[in-house]
């Protein structure tokens, strides 16, 4: 990950904030821009750091190459884009029982990474959750 | 990482100089390092532009085919 920390005043990194996104933010960051788009370009600059997996991407290379007529090689600049702005985590292994069986993966990958919030525009897909094992689950529409 | 360095000389207005080293001196950095970072920072955003640009255009292609860009997002699922 090359995403610069700005230096505080004793010279050491100032932690920023990991939030893990769901392809309905890189979905509408691209196509709508917005509060969406703004998230990203806060992790261009520093702000914030993005986290994705490689299964999400993978999904969202699929919605875009066959819903949206992505070429391959737009995906691949996606791709690109996406290695070079964000950490792109590899997938969470699912677990083979228990609670956290049908767990998202992208709440499993918050949850591993210990991001500092879940971004996403489905509130309603999360059930209505206000959080996850403590992880705060935001909104951006 | 090894990485080619090339050394080269731009001009930049005196002031724009003056408010860099103001940074330099805030952040604890070189002017090397936050060249570089402003340089990174800008071709990212560039790339980025494109990418937004050419998602309007597919858009506008989905749109005439009757294809909803924000009914595809609602269906997703986490």
């Amino acid at each position: 990950m090359t995403n610069a920390r700005k230096s505080s005043r004793n010279g050491q990194a100032d932690p920023v904030d990991r939030i893990a996104v769901d392809i309905s933010i890189w979905l509408r960051a691209l196509f709508f821009g917005g509060s969406a788009e703004e998230l990203i370009k806060m992790a261009l600059t520093g702000k914030v750091e993005i986290l994705t997996t490689e299964a999400q991407f993978d999904d969202l290379a699929a919605v875009l190459r066959q819903r949206l007529g992505f070429s391959e090689a737009a995906i691949s600049e996606v791709r690109r884009f996406v290695e070079n702005a964000t950490t792109l985590l590899p997938s969470p292994a699912v677990p083979a029982s228990g609670p956290v069986a049908d767990l998202s993966p992208l709440l499993q990958a918050a949850r591993d990474s210990q991001a500092s919030a879940i971004a996403t525009s489905h509130a309603s897909k999360l059930m209505g959750m206000a959080d996850f094992e403590g992880i705060p689950i935001v909104t951006v529409s | 990482m090894n990485q080619e360095i090339k050394i080269v000389s731009v001009s930049i207005p005196a002031d724009l100089v003056r408010q860099l080293d103001k940074v330099c001196d805030l952040e604890h950095r070189n002017r090397s390092e936050l060249y570089r970072e402003a340089l990174r920072q800008y071709l990212k955003l560039r790339r980025w532009q494109a990418l937004r640009e050419y998602s309007a255009a597919k858009a506008a292609v989905a749109g005439s085919e009757g294809i909803d860009v924000e009914k595809i997002i609602e269906e997703l699922s986490v």
